[in-house]
Order: structure tokens, then C-alpha cells, then sequence
């Protein structure tokens, strides 16, 4: 543990004594989760918390997950600032947290209740992924990394010195981005009708993040990618609210800058361009855009409690016209011309969401609705005629390959309908048709029609219950254009893309709480559900999931509350496919294979809080528990009831596949906190954490990844590492 | 967070000038200078006339909700009557007890701190019933010794009954489609949430966070939240209501913004929106095809872990279709790329979609 306690002592000594010597009620722990009608009311003068002390954080294996979003670092903190004034007539709030650190976010907010707020907001959010990654190149951070020449050509002449290269030449840096935002915005109310209001915020995003160089199938490169990302976007709107009609118009602008768009990478394998191997290598990285859009909304209050709505929205989003790069920075391969010089993207969207609720009686409710949501890609198709991959090598094409603008055209009919035979019960049945139009995509039409019956016992202290079945199927159109398709880029034509497929899906959901005292509350969650895509010969073909939850919460005394909860969820799916190469495999049944997948994860949640302890002392208590297994195992052959009627079933000619190893993951988390008033308006509070993770993961733990080099792979270290984090604060709350 | 205070003096004022203004037409039927007996048929005419036309233009033109009758029903106030919506028969002015008269009683649920205190706010309780805005005239249930019969508890009404109450004022901006929305179609009102009397947390909720309020129905998503790969909700840098709003949306799945799933995800990674001269078909169909928003055990929240959820999609000849076994994995006798470290993105990084003149593969 390296709390400071230096820091600590001077900061005990600056707190006045008058401050020490005032004498009253002790103050609630933290006044920002205090019950807001326990607050003070001072009148036109500051009032408000500070919570501010020394801190230390200690951890062993991967410090960066345990800080991934958050900064614990060591040392002074100043947190939790919550001020607020009234002066004639304004509300005034200033809110600080984690004030200096990476995290830190300030707040500022004007209120002329009823007439006018305006508020400005600093966030920043770290997302620091390791503090332990490494890479032979320089330039981290721009759109150039470079590796020495010297390095290069010593690796080019011997491939095996890459190991000991990269152990003596690699640099150590941290892989993490971070957000600065900055927000301000204001609302107006010029009369009681009308509502103004405007936004514009402004995120900048920098750091790096790992990204794929490779330059072919034996030479694969991890680089550190630069984000240096601009996102600005300004709302407007306006509403207008005469009885019974609403009326809102907004305006809705998006502005997206990335000053990096293109990364140049030295190939660490080879220092010397040639015809079948490229010194360098180029990605594009996401390009700049921008969307505007328009919307609005019309809400009219119909007699027997009745509402209608319509809204409406149109917007554009276009790329910032960047030019296309060219095929390969290989300077001996030819440059293929280009169809055209820029992307020329461009999309429109436009949705119209029309909604009528109605409950004539306290008996009935109906709510009907129609959504349309259109998005129509309008960039035009692009020809490759000559195709360069990994910057190694040019072939021409028999014939042009074209880009593919998707689009998407959603139709949603929704119709609800329900009774409510009884005070608090209501049963009801409902209807939904979700109608979807493609492009380019195996199915270009598909019909999705579900229907769901619900049972709800609501509305009195001691209970409730909401449950509800649906039963959904979906249906494709279309497809033998698709098989087609299919077929003509190599991929199985009985291969069906899940996010499309034809599927029927059943899903029941459970949910109850019963107070049967007002100190006692337990509540239970049932969810399970399938869904099956019963024409995939290749592809996913089934998913299930199953949850179960349930919790308690107890307040046997007014000074202890104490609850927890526990959750358990199993997720299941096989995929099937076929490993074949080009020719004869390609049509080979025996040569199937499937994957069936499990996912399960085990959770608890404890707390409890205990106030007065010993007439003064504060405490709570927290704890979390989660533990994560999935188990990916291959089936070679056919899957038995899980084969389609048309399928010609065959025993597998495959060897039979190696089991993988079961991936787990486990995160433990407890906090402590305890508070001890000092005097009226000062406590003192000690605050301890404690974490641990555990991981074993076949694909990204030490064990699978034991070198940044090996064979003809360069990689950078981003692995999923144990760790066990505790943090200590100690901490003085001042009120005022 | 600033903390609201109930000015005494100021909502006095307010009252006078705002609340009764509200109920104009109330009040001026009862006014001391209306005729209050018959005087022939022309002039009662005439007087109904100005009290109707009165009443409509000060409900138009004072009340913001276009709320011209005031809130709180007639006597019918028991517990099962219908909630003090505007809609309900004008009460008289004289069913009301005041607010200081409630608070003799239950002075421990004064709503002092909160915003419905300010009479600032032309529609707040301050500024018009004070405690009998939401509760409904309460001076017959003080007059019987507190008879809960004759007052109107939302805590003990249907939901629905008792958001409508709210509703009566909450009925714009983030609130203007609650009617009909998810949570309101199943039977979760607004005191299902919120408190107004007894808060915890910001909002006026029952909870002291959000996540700890939506882990009462939606425990499974929050206790996704511990997974690997999570979204900074845990670290305090997000909440549900970030991508959601909970009182209704023009979006599915009462997403804030955007019209679709994927331009609700965009609106922070921008970078993923394209459009691209080379688009990977799902992650254009919907960012949830590969990814949970809500966490998972896998990198970089997808669902699955490649190329098993490659895999789910390609099955086409070569490596796409191969099974990576264990004898193929990082510490695995013949270790492949293609399921280690980064797997099927090692290559594909471009997976979102590519501006490479050779991107059709999303290599480059």
C-alpha cells in the first residue's frame, strides 16, 4: 500500500479549529446521497460538500484494467464538490468529481426556474486497455510509424532475428484513448407555452488503439493506430404546448473530424520494396462525415384518455470528400487508376413514427403504431478492376468488382390491445409486423410477424407480477437470387446470415416483487427464450438464453438496510459449416462441422448500510461477484435433430477436432465505506476497495500469447491479465 | 446538484398571481362581484357567457399544459377515484385545505427540497395547490380526523392512474411520450421509480443510482455490467440513461437518440458510421448483430468469440471454414493467428468498413 500520509497530516492540521470546535448534529455521511430533504436550506449563501483527502492505490498484474475508465492514482483528491446558491432568483450549482485526475468532470448550471438554464459540462473519460504493450516502431500517435532501416533489412535477411529485435529495440507505451468533452448548452422559456432550447458539444478523442497492418497471411502486424478524433454536435429544438397539442421541431447536427485517415506502417519483416512484398504498408482508418437532420413532432390529447403522434424526421450524412488513396504505397507495383478520386459517400435517412394510445375506459387500453425508418445509401458504386492485397501484389480481375451501398427500408405495424378485468390486473394480446427491405444482401425482403400475450398484476403495496410470451417468425424473400450470390463468391449457398435469416423465436419473461412488509422486499426474474433458424443448412442455427434473477431487500431497523441479489444466465448457440476448399470438398457433406457454444455467468450483489453505529459512526458495505464460463466445442459430422430435412446426412470424414480449452473470467469487488462526524459541518471518512479478476482465455491470456514475435507474427502485448487492486482513501467532508 | 428550496414568501405571491389565475374559472365563479342571484334570463346568460369565455381564454392563455381546470378531483376522492387530472369535474375552491393545513399532519413529507417547491415554475405545486395539486382537495379528509378514503395517495393508485397524475404536468420534452410507451404499457408508473416524498438519488428516484433502480427488473443487463467487456456505466462515466430514455422515445427500444439502433451508437463512435465505399452489410444493419451494448466476456463486448462469431456469417472455402481447434490456439502445438490474440481483425481490421480502393475485404 503507498498511501501517502505526509499529505494526510498537513491536511488535518489545515482544518481551522473553529470548524473542528462547532458543535451540533452529526452530518449525514455523504451529503450528495444524503435524502434531499435532509439537505440545508441556507438561503442566498453558498451551501454544499467537498470531499477531499489522500489516497493510495496498490495493485498487482494488470493495474491498467483495474483503472481502464477511472483514475486511482495516487495522492490528493478532491471529489464529490456539490455547491449550490440561490441569488435573486437563480439557482446556481457547481458540481466537481475526481477534480485533477484523468477522470474529472466539472459542472456548471444556471437555473431561473421556470424562464431560463443554461449549463456548461467538462467530462473527460479515460480508456486506458495496457500499460504493458510494446512496439518496435516510432511515431506513435501520428499517421506515420516507422521502424529503422537497419532493423528491417536484419530482419529481412534472417526472419528468426525478429524475436530477439523486437526484445531489445521494442518501447514500452500505454494503449489507451481519451475523451475530453466539453458541453454547454441553454433552455428558454420566453412563455409557459413555448420551450427553446439549444446544445453543442464537443468530444475530442485521442490516443491510440490496436489495429491490423498485416501484410498477408504469414506476416501479420499489430500496430498502435492513432484516434485523433473531432465530434461536434449541435442540437436545436423548439416546443410549443397549447392544450391539447404539442408541437416540436428540432435540428439535430453531427460533425465528425478524424485528423488521421490514412496510416502508413514500415513492414518490420522486410526492408526493400518488391513485386510480391511490400516494405510499407497503408490502411485507411475512418473517414470524416457529417450529418444534419431535421425532425418533428405533433402530440394531440384525444378525449377518453387518448393521445395520437406523429413524428417525423429527415437527415443527410455525407463523407468530408477526402480522396481515395491509392492501391498500394509499394513503389514497384504499379498504381492501378481509380475509378473515381473520392468516396462520395452519402446517405439519407428519413423515419416516421405515427403512434395513437388509448384507454376509453379504465378497463381498455389500445395503442397501435406504425414506424418507417429508410436508410438510403446514395454513394455510388465504386469499380475495382485490379485488386492489391496487403500492398504485395496487383491481380487483375476478370471482370469489376463493384462497392455495395446497403440500405434498409423498415416498416413496423405494432398493435396492442388490453383489459383489465380487475383493479391492477390486466391481461392484453398484441401484434407486430416488422416488414424489411435490402439491398444487397442475401434476402432482400423479409417479414417478421410476432405476436405476444401479457399478464400483469400491478398497482397494489404487496405485489407485482408482468409476464408476457411471444411467439415471432421470420421470414425471408428472395433468396434464390441470394444462393446465387452466394455460390459466386465462394461461400456456401445454403449459408444463411442470422440478422436475416428465416427464424422462429419463442421468449417467455417472468417478473415479480412482493413487499409483504413494508421493511422486506424480494423480487425474482424468469427469462428464457429460442431462437431457431430453421432453413440455415450453414450458419447459426440456434441461440437460446436462459436468465433467472432474484433479490431481497430488508430494512429491519430504521439504521440497517441490507440486500443482495443473484443472477444466473446460460446463453447457447450452434453454428454450422463445412471445411472445404475450393473443388470437390466444397460440395462434401461429410466434411461438416458445427460449433456449440455456451456462455454462462453466475452473479451476486450484496450491500448493507448500518448509520449510527456506536450513536455516531456511518458504514456501508458492498460486494460483487461475477463469474464468466464459456465453452466453444466442436462437433465434426452432423448435429443430431439439428439437421434440416433436405440435408443429405453423412459420417464426418473430418479428424476429430482438438477440444478448446474453456475460457473464465472472474471479477470479485468489495467496498467499504465508513464515515465519522467530526463536528457539525466536517466527518471523517475512510473508504476501501478491493478488486480482483481472474482470467483464462485461449485467445488473449499470457499463456496464449507468451511472445510479441512469433513465427511471422509482430504483435504489441494487449492481453487479458489477473490483477488484485485495493485503494484506500481517506477523506475529510466538509459541508457548508 | 443544486438543492431547491421552497421560498414561502415567493410562492404566496405566485399562488395569488399564477395558481389562481389557473383556476380563473373557478374563481370566478366565485367571485364576490358575479351575480349570485337570478337576474332575469339575458343577464344570467351574459354571465354564463363571460364565466365560459373567461374560464377558456385564462385556461389557454395561463396554463402552459393547457391545463385550463385545475388539479384535484371533486369529493369523489377516495382511494379508487379517478387521479386529479384536468380532465376530472371542476372542484370547488372550497375543497381545498391548504397546504399548511396538511403539514400539520405530515410534516415529514413536505416537498421543500425538491423542484415541485419552486413557485417560480408557473406549473408546480408551489405555484398552484401546493400539496393538493397531486393529492386533490384534501380538506375533507382533514375535516374527518384523516380519513385516507378522502385523499388521493399515487402510491397506492394503479400505475397508470398515478401517472397520470404526474403527467398532468410532465407532459413535454423527455416526458411528452410517456402515454403508451414501454414501461407505461406494462404497468411501470412514474412512483414505480420515482419518490417524491422520500428520494434517493438524483431525479428524485427510489434508488441511489440508476443502475441500482433498473436492476430491479433489468437485472441481467446490469449484471453485464461486470463482464470484461463493459461500457464505462460501473466507473460512473455513463448510466442507462445515457442511451435510453425511460419516459418514451421516437427510437426502438426507447433509445435517446437517433431513428435506429446503429445511429443511436454512432452518435459517440462516429468513426464506425461511414458511409464507406466498402460497407460490412451487419454492422450497417446494426452495431447489436456482433455486439452487446451492455457488456459481455468477450473483447470488445461482441457477442461471441471470434472467429466463432465470424464463423456464425463465413463459410466460405479455405480459412473461413476451418475449425480452430485446440492444437491451433496461442499455446496450442501448431498456434494460428486466426484464432489468437486479435483473430479473423488481425487482417480484417477494417471490419466496419473500408475507403481502401482494395478494402472489399476490409484488409486494407
Amino acid at each position: 500500500m503507498r498511501t501517502v500520509c505526509l499529505p494526510l497530516i498537513a491536511i488535518l492540521a489545515l482544518v481551522p479549529r473553529a470548524v473542528l470546535a462547532q458543535s451540533g448534529p452529526p452530518p449525514p455521511a455523504d451529503a450528495s446521497q444524503a435524502n434531499p430533504a435532509e439537505r440545508p436550506t441556507v438561503k442566498t449563501s453558498w451551501i454544499g460538500t467537498v470531499d477531499f483527502g489522500v489516497r493510495g492505490t496498490s495493485a498487482n498484474g494488470d493495474a491498467a484494467r483495474y483503472e481502464r475508465y477511472r483514475d486511482l492514482g495516487d495522492g490528493l483528491f478532491a471529489d464529490r464538490v456539490r455547491l449550490s446558491r440561490d441569488r435573486s432568483g437563480w439557482l446556481l450549482g457547481v458540481t466537481a468529481d475526481h477534480a485533477g485526475r484523468r477522470d474529472q468532470r466539472y459542472l456548471f448550471e444556471a437555473d431561473r426556474p421556470g424562464r431560463f438554464t443554461t449549463w456548461f459540462l467538462w467530462d473527460q473519460i479515460p480508456m486506458l486497455l495496457s500499460s504493458t504493450t510494446r512496439t518496435l516502431f516510432s511515431g506513435v500517435g501520428s499517421g506515420t510509424l516507422e521502424i529503422p532501416d537497419a532493423l528491417q533489412a536484419a530482419v529481412q535477411a534472417n526472419p528468426a532475428a525478429i524475436a530477439p529485435v523486437v526484445s531489445q529495440f521494442s518501447i514500452q507505451f500505454d494503449t489507451r484513448t481519451q475523451r475530453r468533452i466539453a458541453e454547454g448548452g441553454f433552455r428558454y422559456l420566453p412563455t409557459t407555452a413555448l420551450t427553446v432550447e439549444g446544445k453543442v458539444r464537443h468530444t475530442n478523442r485521442d490516443g491510440e488503439i490496436a489495429y491490423g497492418g498485416s501484410f498477408g497471411h504469414s506476416s501479420t502486424v499489430e500496430l498502435p493506430a492513432p484516434t485523433e478524433h473531432q465530434l461536434t454536435d449541435a442540437d436545436a429544438g423548439a416546443e410549443f404546448v397549447r392544450d391539447p397539442v404539442l408541437l416540436r421541431a428540432g435540428y439535430v447536427g453531427s460533425f465528425f473530424h478524424n485528423d488521421v485517415t490514412a496510416l502508413a506502417f514500415d513492414n518490420p519483416f522486410r526492408a526493400v520494396d518488391s513485386a510480391a512484398a511490400s516494405a510499407r504498408g497503408r490502411v485507411s482508418l475512418a473517414p470524416s462525415s457529417s450529418f444534419n437532420g431535421i425532425n418533428g413532432l405533433a402530440s394531440v390529447k384525444l378525449p377518453r384518455r387518448s393521445r395520437a403522434s406523429a413524428y417525423v424526421s429527415a437527415g443527410v450524412l455525407t463523407d468530408a470528400g477526402d480522396p481515395i488513396m491509392p492501391q498500394t504505397i509499394n513503389s514497384v507495383l504499379r498504381t492501378a487508376p481509380l475509378d473515381r478520386q473520392a468516396v462520395e459517400g452519402k446517405a439519407r435517412t428519413t423515419g416516421v413514427n405515427l403512434t395513437f394510445v388509448s384507454r376509453p375506459t379504465r378497463s381498455v387500453d389500445v395503442t397501435a403504431g406504425y414506424r418507417q425508418y429508410d436508410y438510403d445509401n446514395r454513394t455510388p458504386a465504386f469499380a475495382m478492376t485490379e485488386r492489391v492485397s496487403y500492398d504485395n501484389a496487383v491481380t487483375v480481375l476478370d471482370a469489376p468488382v463493384h462497392t455495395e451501398a446497403f440500405s434498409v427500408t423498415r416498416h413496423t405495424l405494432d398493435g396492442d390491445v388490453k383489459f383489465a378485468p380487475r383493479r391492477g390486473i390486466s391481461t392484453g394480446v398484441g401484434f407486430t409486423r416488422l416488414v424489411e427491405d435490402r439491398t444487397h444482401r442475401i434476402f432482400e425482403a423479409t417479414t417478421d410477424n410476432t405476436v405476444r400475450v401479457i399478464f400483469d398484476a400491478a398497482g397494489n403495496p404487496w405485489f407485482t407480477v408482468r409476464t408476457k410470451y411471444e411467439h415471432g417468425q421470420r421470414r425471408g424473400a428472395g433468396i434464390d437470387e441470394g444462393e446465387r450470390e452466394l455460390a459466386a463468391i465462394g461461400e456456401q449457398p445454403g449459408m444463411r446470415h442470422f440478422d436475416i435469416a428465416s427464424r422462429d423465436r419463442d421468449r417467455v419473461t417472468i417478473l415479480g416483487s412482493a413487499t409483504p412488509f413494508a421493511s422486506l422486499g424480494i423480487n425474482a426474474s424468469i427469462a428464457v427464450g429460442k431462437d431457431d433458424y430453421l432453413e440455415s443448412e450453414f450458419g447459426l442455427r440456434d441461440n437460446t438464453h436462459r436468465v433467472y434473477a432474484a433479490g431481497i431487500n430488508a430494512t429491519p431497523t430504521d439504521r440497517v438496510v441490507v440486500g443482495g441479489s443473484y443472477s444466473f444466465e446460460r446463453y447457447h448457440a450452434l453454428s454450422r459449416s463445412r471445411q472445404a476448399n475450393p473443388g470437390a470438398q466444397f460440395a462434401d457433406p461429410s466434411r461438416n462441422w458445427a460449433t456449440d457454444a455456451t456462455d454462462g455467468a453466475h452473479s451476486l450483489m450484496l450491500n448493507a448500510e448500518v448509520a449510527r453505529i456506536a450513536g455516531k459512526i456511518d458504514l456501508r458495505l458492498l460486494y460483487d461477484f461475477s463469474r464468466a464460463r464459456a465453452r466453444y466445442d466442436y462437433i465434426a459430422g452432423p448435429v443430431a435433430d439439428r439437421t434440416l430435412p433436405e440435408e443429405v446426412v453423412v459420417p464426418t470424414t473430418l479428424p476429430p477436432p482438438l477440444a478448446l480449452p474453456p475460457t473464465r473470467s472472474e471479477l470479485q469487488r468489495a467496498t467499504l465505506d465508513a464515515t465519522y462526524p467530526l463536528a457539525a459541518r466536517l466527518s471523517l471518512g475512510v473508504s476501501y476497495w478491493y478488486e480482483q479478476y481472474r482470467v483464462n482465455d485461449f485467445t488473449l491470456d499470457v499463456d496464449a500469447n507468451p511472445d510479441l514475435a512469433r513465427g511471422q507474427a509482430l504483435l504489441m502485448g494487449y492481453l487479458y491479465r489477473p490483477y488484485s487492486a485495493n485503494t484506500t482513501w481517506l477523506r475529510l467532508i466538509y459541508r457548508w | 446538484m443544486p438543492v431547491f428550496r421552497h421560498d414561502s414568501s415567493t410562492r404566496t405571491g405566485s399562488r395569488a398571481d399564477v395558481g389562481e389565475l389557473c383556476h380563473v374559472g373557478t374563481a370566478l365563479a366565485s367571485h364576490p362581484r358575479m351575480p349570485t342571484r337570478t337576474a332575469g334570463f339575458p343577464a344570467c346568460l351574459l354571465a354564463a357567457l363571460i364565466v365560459f369565455t373567461g374560464s377558456m381564454l385564462a385556461s389557454v392563455a395561463a396554463a402552459p399544459d393547457g391545463g385550463g381546470a385545475p388539479r384535484g378531483s371533486s369529493r369523489r376522492t377516495t382511494a379508487d377515484a379517478p387521479p386529479p387530472a384536468r380532465a376530472a369535474p371542476t372542484p370547488q375552491t372550497n375543497d381545498y385545505a391548504g397546504e399548511d393545513t396538511c403539514l400539520v399532519c405530515h410534516e415529514n413529507r413536505a416537498y421543500t427540497t425538491t423542484r415541485h417547491a419552486l413557485a417560480a415554475i408557473a406549473r408546480s405545486p408551489a405555484a398552484t395547490r401546493g400539496c393538493e395539486s397531486c393529492h386533490g382537495p384534501g380538506k375533507a379528509h382533514a375535516e374527518s380526523g384523516g380519513d385516507t378514503s378522502l385523499i388521493v395517495n399515487p402510491a397506492r393508485l394503479p400505475p397508470q392512474r398515478a401517472s397520470e397524475i404526474c403527467a398532468s404536468c410532465h407532459d413535454r420534452r423527455t416526458h411528452a411520450l410517456w402515454q403508451g410507451s414501454q414501461h407505461d404499457s406494462r404497468n411501470v408508473g412514474c412512483v414505480s421509480c420515482h419518490s417524491q416524498h422520500a428520494p434517493k438519488g438524483a431525479k428524485q428516484i427510489k434508488a441511489e443510482s440508476q443502475i441500482t433502480l433498473c436492476a430491479t427488473c433489468h437485472r441481467d443487463k446490469i449484471a453485464k455490467l461486470d463482464r470484461s467487456g463493459h461500457m464505462p456505466v460501473r466507473e460512473g462515466k455513463m448510466e442507462c440513461a445515457t442511451c435510453h430514455n425511460p419516459h418514451g422515445a421516437t427510437n426502438v427500444r426507447l433509445l435517446r437518440k437517433g431513428d435506429s439502433i446503429a445511429e443511436l451508437c454512432t452518435s459517440c463512435h462516429a468513426d464506425k458510421r461511414g458511409p464507406y465505399l466498402w460497407e460490412h452489410a451487419p454492422s450497417r444493419d446494426g452495431c447489436v448483430t456482433c455486439h452487446d451494448p451492455h457488456g459481455s466476456s468477450n473483447e470488445r463486448m461482441l457477442v461471441s468469440k471470434p472467429p466463432i462469431l465470424c464463423q456464425r456469417c463465413h463459410v466460405s472455402t479455405r480459412h473461413p471454414s476451418t475449425i480452430y481447434d485446440a492444437a491451433l490456439v496461442g499455446a496450442g502445438a501448431t498456434p494460428s493467428i486466426r484464432i489468437y490474440a486479435r483473430s479473423c481483425v488481425t487482417c480484417h481490421a477494417a471490419i466496419h468498413g473500408s475507403n481502401h480502393p482494395s478494402g472489399q475485404r476490409f484488409i486494407r
